[in-house]
């Protein structure tokens, strides 16, 4: 494995739009797992956790402005992000352990792209965008088209994430709700995990550990938004259409989906 | 006796203390093991991998031994590795070593083992429930006490209990370090271990004469054991003495967790099976069937004792006037499994106290009521015969029902449950433990003790039982300071070494303060009445030029502790330690979760010799037994073995109850056993506690909220 | 690549090979043994060091991301006002047992103690949750930390 550290951001983007398929070293939790485990083993790493450029969090048109960096701490600490969206920082609390999570960047949770991820679905019933860069430029796309299948992102050869981008919505025009299933407390891997949002217009329904990759719940958000009265059967159905549950070492298929009846339920009411 | 600070405590937070790992003497190799991937078969062929140096490698096989191929154990069945037949996935085929970490570690991941395979039973419920995968001896326990009589109302209940493996996931993986002293052909092994007599043991038999002499000792630090370092280490010292008698350099074996966890020995499975004859009039249990199965995996090894020690706890604290147990080793393909505190009691004790709570509730009563009508009182007998002297049992279970306000929490909880979605509940459990060996172990272990007086009025301590965080070292210090009386840092339990310390036995079967510490304090006390001092300071100042002197004892047993192992009558274990539990929890239905909010405990363990360490000990047996109720399972769904902490999930901080302790009957002469009891008790509590909340019955370690959706979905409450 | 960090307030450039973890520079190169392997996936916390002012799990951390920051261990830490007084509580509440996972905790607790020493036990276990004890079930060690708290907020550190 060959080891980068370029200077500065447009310097890393060069190398990026240079090297055929390099892993991105931020916070390292996920990488260091793969390397020790033997697993999917890249040519090349990039070191980009130094860069100033993809750091901080801020706020800028409306928006919360988190750089790639970012760790899931900082997220969690962050003074702005408890004032603005504390929905956001309170779930992200018990993520991994407090050792793991002044490593963990957000950028790389995203990245890695796996279904068990605990950031994406918050991110996504915050309707986040993601800020690719390239040395073309940058592109924003929704988290919610993200990906694409299991374990796979849109994002091109040469691309980064660069920050990530939240609507700030003001606190009392929406509820919401955020369980992760695990097998304890904290370090775990969800289960399963659901993030509620409910706003005066929508419902905002996300799950993780229950599809190929974190997604909005689409049908079941149509049901409700589409349906004044909501019976209990009709809902499961077309929860249904939307979930995918497995049976792995970690849990099984039925309670899964159980799991996932009872909290919809509950949020509803 | 006040709470004196542990003497280890300061080098372990500094650093200073040396685990295995921080070991590292010059041109030192790193060692480690290939072993089988298949359950059952054959190895066919062994390939190497091409780009490497092969002359680089030390490389041992089984036909390198010059000794004998066979690890010392209670059966000796088990060899160090094999050349040919696959028992299970995980025997050891090969040892290499290599003066570099990663290029070893590269070749072996490369190793490739080319396998004929055979049909294996790796499901272990499937194992036990088939008596075609019985092996070894089975073991039978009768008794018939006198005044049994038939009667006319009673209820006859059959209920079938199980337990999964369980990791003793100690922090510090096991590891080996081996030096070849070629001018003296001197071995010298430091390690990881509980028993360093054993390892010369298992030194000695795979060396043969190829060695004049054996000598073990422990590292500085041993970093956690609890029964998995009791016989691995034999099997990792063998192969690692062997790679360096071959390398002529010393060898360093550590194992990485991965390895650890899939390799290494386990809490045995079990299934018993109970069925009894309860008295409806009088709800006391007239006769009971036990059928006590426990999983050995490929070799049998110490398994027979782990049986012998289940079935003798197979009953509890009951008294039962007709009592028919049979015990019975079962094998699949697994890796062999070993010791883990209590070490075959947690699952007997697991199903007799599941049991009286699910017979509590046939009858209608209250699981206190049921037990208090039916435990051993003073004058009755246990299964062997042997007499109940004292009414301590009794004791516990008063003190636990007080201090934790059982009943009127049942009722509490009762009414509560009605009205709320969210369930409360309240779960006891008894327990007990034999200390030392099972009958006649300690006689036949003939242990012996030694303690120097030197004359800078240094006293030092030999025996071979180790420090693995127990805080044994400090306590028997203690016990001997008792009587010596000298400034606590004067009295010192010296390294475990096998050529320095008298063979004290091995630091197992709670037997290192009971048995070892009452020996020291006899001993002391011996050495007090022959040099007749007051103040012991003072007489080595005034006689300096006696010492050192150099006193030993051997272990006596009690001549009137007689027992037959055959028919497992007798005096099984000279004394028992007791324990009662509550358990809180809250049940939260949208997940099907436990969670456990407080856990009392009342243990007598009679004299306490010094009480943080005894209070840290019940804490750290009580979480353990609290994972392996409701969240530790290595093969989760099926197989094969989880192979990392991410998904072998150990309580942490946030996962623990709030927990008291209180000992009675401290004012006893006797210290009693405590390593292992805290283990045997809780886990039935926490079953107990769910049966009462949600009415939910799960006989099956561990409670998953998996398990818990399926009976709520089956509608079986 | 060359790597200049601070260990222990000393200033230390080394040679290596950027990825190899810096749980094996600080025990190999450095001989810093308080720092243990245990799991070698983040999952049990015996390796843990501060990076600047955040404690990690060293066995995931790769050295080049060390560059120009400070790391610290037990064997500094213990050196401490703070170090000292934690040390002195976990020895009068006789918490350690095996000690293999103590100077893991001394690094969490330590952070916790120096940052917002609160007596508060929900806190104190949130502080420690990354880290994994076998042997003492936390009662203890939650026990030493709430002594700790209790005396600092009594100005035992001037």
């Amino acid at each position: 494995m060959k080891f980068h550290k370029p200077q500065s951001l447009p310097d890393c983007l060069c190398l990026l739009g240079k090297l055929k398929d390099p892993w991105l070293l931020a916070g390292g939790t996920d990488i260091n797992i793969q390397i020790r485990h033997k697993q999917g083993i890249k040519d090349d790493v990039v070191l980009i956790n130094h860069l100033p450029e993809l750091s901080g969090i801020k706020i800028a048109d409306g928006k919360l402005i988190i750089g790639a960096t970012a760790t899931i701490k900082e997220i969690a600490d962050s003074e702005i992000i408890k004032k603005e969206c504390p929905y956001l920082s309170e779930s992200l609390v018990d993520f991994a352990s407090p050792l793991i999570s002044n490593l963990a960047t957000i950028a790389g949770n995203i990245a890695n792209s796996s279904p068990t991820a605990d950031t994406i679905p918050l991110l996504l019933v915050l309707k986040a965008e993601l800020v690719l860069s390239s040395t073309q430029g940058y592109r924003k796309i929704a988290l919610e088209n993200f990906y694409t299948s299991y374990k796979h992102n849109v994002l091109n050869p040469g691309e980064m994430i660069s920050s990530i981008e939240i609507p700030i919505m003001p606190l009392d025009s929406y509820t919401s709700h955020y369980v992760k299933v695990g097998s304890r407390k904290a370090l775990t891997i969800a289960k399963a995990a659901l993030a509620f949002i409910k706003t005066k217009d929508e419902y905002r329904i996300a799950a993780g550990s229950l599809t190929e990759y974190p997604k909005r719940l689409l049908n079941v958000e149509a049901y409700l938004n589409n349906n004044k009265e909501i019976v209990n059967s009709k809902l499961f159905d077309v929860l249904d259409e939307d979930v995918s549950p497995i049976s792995d070492f970690r849990s099984d298929e039925d309670y899964r989906l159980q799991v996932c009846r009872n909290h919809l339920i509950k949020f509803i009411k | 006796m006040k709470s004196q600070r542990r003497k280890d405590a300061f080098a372990k937070l500094t650093g200073k203390c040396r685990f295995l790992d921080d070991y590292s003497p010059p041109e030192t190799l790193h060692g480690y093991l290939v072993y089988t991937t298949i359950d059952r078969g054959w190895i066919r062929k062994i390939n190497f991998p091409a780009g490497f140096d092969i002359n680089e490698f030390t490389i041992v096989s089984e036909s390198d031994i010059p000794g004998k191929n066979i690890v010392p154990e209670p059966v000796n069945d088990q060899p160090f590795m094999t050349g040919d037949i696959v028992e299970h996935f995980g025997q050891v085929v090969l040892g290499i070593a290599h003066p570099d970490k990663e290029i070893l570690k590269n070749f072996i991941s490369q190793v490739n083992i080319e396998y004929e395979k055979r049909d294996a039973v790796t499901d272990t419920k499937e194992c036990l429930d088939n008596e075609k995968y019985q092996f070894g001896e089975t073991m039978h326990l009768k008794h018939k006490s006198p005044n049994t009589m038939n009667f006319r109302h009673f209820l006859k209940w059959q209920q079938i209990f199980y337990t999964q493996h369980q990791e003793q996931a100690y922090l510090e993986p096991q590891g080996m370090l081996a030096e070849y002293d070629r001018e003296i052909e001197e071995m010298k092994i430091t390690g990881t271990m509980q028993c360093p007599f054993f390892v010369k043991t298992a030194v000695e038999n795979i060396l043969g004469t190829a060695v004049k002499n054996v000598v073990v000792e422990t590292s500085e630090g041993i970093g956690g054991a609890f029964g998995g370092k009791e016989d691995f280490p034999n099997l990792l010292a063998g192969i690692t003495a062997l790679l360096a008698w071959k390398a002529k350099k010393p060898v360093k074996i550590v194992l990485d967790r991965k390895d650890d966890l899939l390799i290494t020995t386990n809490r045995h499975p079990s299934r018993v099976d109970i069925n009894a004859i309860v008295n409806t009039k009088t709800h006391q249990i007239s006769k009971i069937d036990i059928d006590y199965r426990i999983d050995a995996g490929g070799f049998q090894t110490l398994s027979p004792v782990v049986l012998h020690r289940g079935i003798l706890h197979a009953t509890g604290v009951y008294n039962i006037a007709e009592v028919v147990i049979k015990g019975a080793l079962h094998h699949s393909n697994t890796p062999s499994n070993g010791a883990f505190r209590g070490f075959g009691a947690p699952q007997a004790i697991f199903a007799i106290e599941s049991y009286i709570d699910t017979l509590a509730q046939k009858l209608g009563i209250s699981p206190l009521k049921l037990r208090e009508n039916n435990i051993l009182r003073k004058g009755d007998q246990f299964p062997s015969s042997q007499l109940v002297k004292e009414d301590h049992i009794n004791d516990c279970l008063q003190r636990i029902a007080k201090i934790s306000e059982y009943e009127q929490k049942l009722k509490d909880f009762t009414e509560y449950n009605k009205h709320n979605r969210t369930k409360k509940g309240i779960g006891i459990a008894l327990g007990l433990h034999g200390g030392g060996y099972t009958g006649n172990g300690e006689k036949q272990l003939n242990s012996k003790v030694k303690i120097t007086v030197e004359n800078t009025g240094d006293v030092n301590i030999y025996v071979a039982n180790v420090e693995m965080g127990q805080g044994a070292h400090t306590t028997l210090t203690q016990m001997v300071n008792s009587v010596l009386k000298l400034p606590a840092e004067k009295v010192n339990v010296i390294v475990p070494n096998t050529s320095k310390t008298p063979n004290s036995g091995p630091t197992v079967a709670s037997r290192t303060i009971y048995i070892v510490g009452a020996l020291l304090q006899k001993l002391a006390e011996r050495i007090k009445f022959e040099l007749g001092f007051i103040d012991l300071q003072k007489y080595i100042e005034e006689n300096r030029e006696s010492f050192p002197m150099t006193f030993e004892e051997t272990f006596m047993p009690d001549p009137a502790d007689a027992f037959d192992d055959k028919t497992n009558q007798g005096v099984a274990y000279h004394d028992f330690s007791l324990a009662a539990c509550v358990v809180e929890i809250s049940y939260e239905p949208d997940l099907y979760q436990i969670k456990l909010e407080k856990c009392w405990n009342v243990l007598d363990i009679g004299k306490v010799i010094n009480d943080s360490i005894a209070r840290g000990q019940v804490y750290g047996g009580v979480v353990q037994a609290l994972g392996w109720a409701v969240s530790e399972d290595i093969y989760k769904k099926g197989y094969p073995r989880l192979s990392g902490f991410t998904d072998y999930t150990l309580p942490a901080a946030l996962d623990i109850p709030e927990m008291t302790v209180e000992f009675i009957h401290t004012d006893s002469k006797v210290a009693k056993g405590l390593g292992e009891i805290p283990m045997n008790y809780p886990a039935p509590a926490v079953r107990n506690a769910l049966l009462m909340a949600t009415g939910i019955t799960i006989d099956e370690l561990p409670l998953t909220p998996e398990k818990i959706y399926a009976q709520v979905k089956r509608g079986k409450l | 690549m060359i790597i200049s960090f601070k260990l222990n307030n000393e200033a230390v450039t080394i040679t290596t090979d950027p990825m190899r973890r810096l749980l094996d520079v600080l025990r190999e190169d450095m001989k810093m043994k308080s720092v243990k392997e245990s799991c070698g996936e983040g999952e049990c916390g015996a390796c843990t060091v501060m990076l600047g002012n955040k404690p990690v799990t060293s066995c995931l951390v790769n050295i080049a991301q060390v560059e120009g920051k400070e790391v610290l261990t037990a064997e500094a830490i213990s050196e401490t006002p703070i170090g000292k007084l934690l040390i002195d509580c976990f020895e009068e509440t006789n918490a350690v047992q095996c000690g293999f996972c103590f100077t893991g905790f001394l690094v969490s607790c330590w952070h916790y103690l120096t940052t917002n020493p609160v007596d508060d036990v929900d806190a104190i276990k949130h502080a420690i949750s990354g880290n994994i004890c076998r042997c003492t079930g936390y009662v203890k060690i939650i026990e030493a930390m709430q002594l700790a708290c209790r005396r600092i907020n009594e100005g035992a550190i001037s």
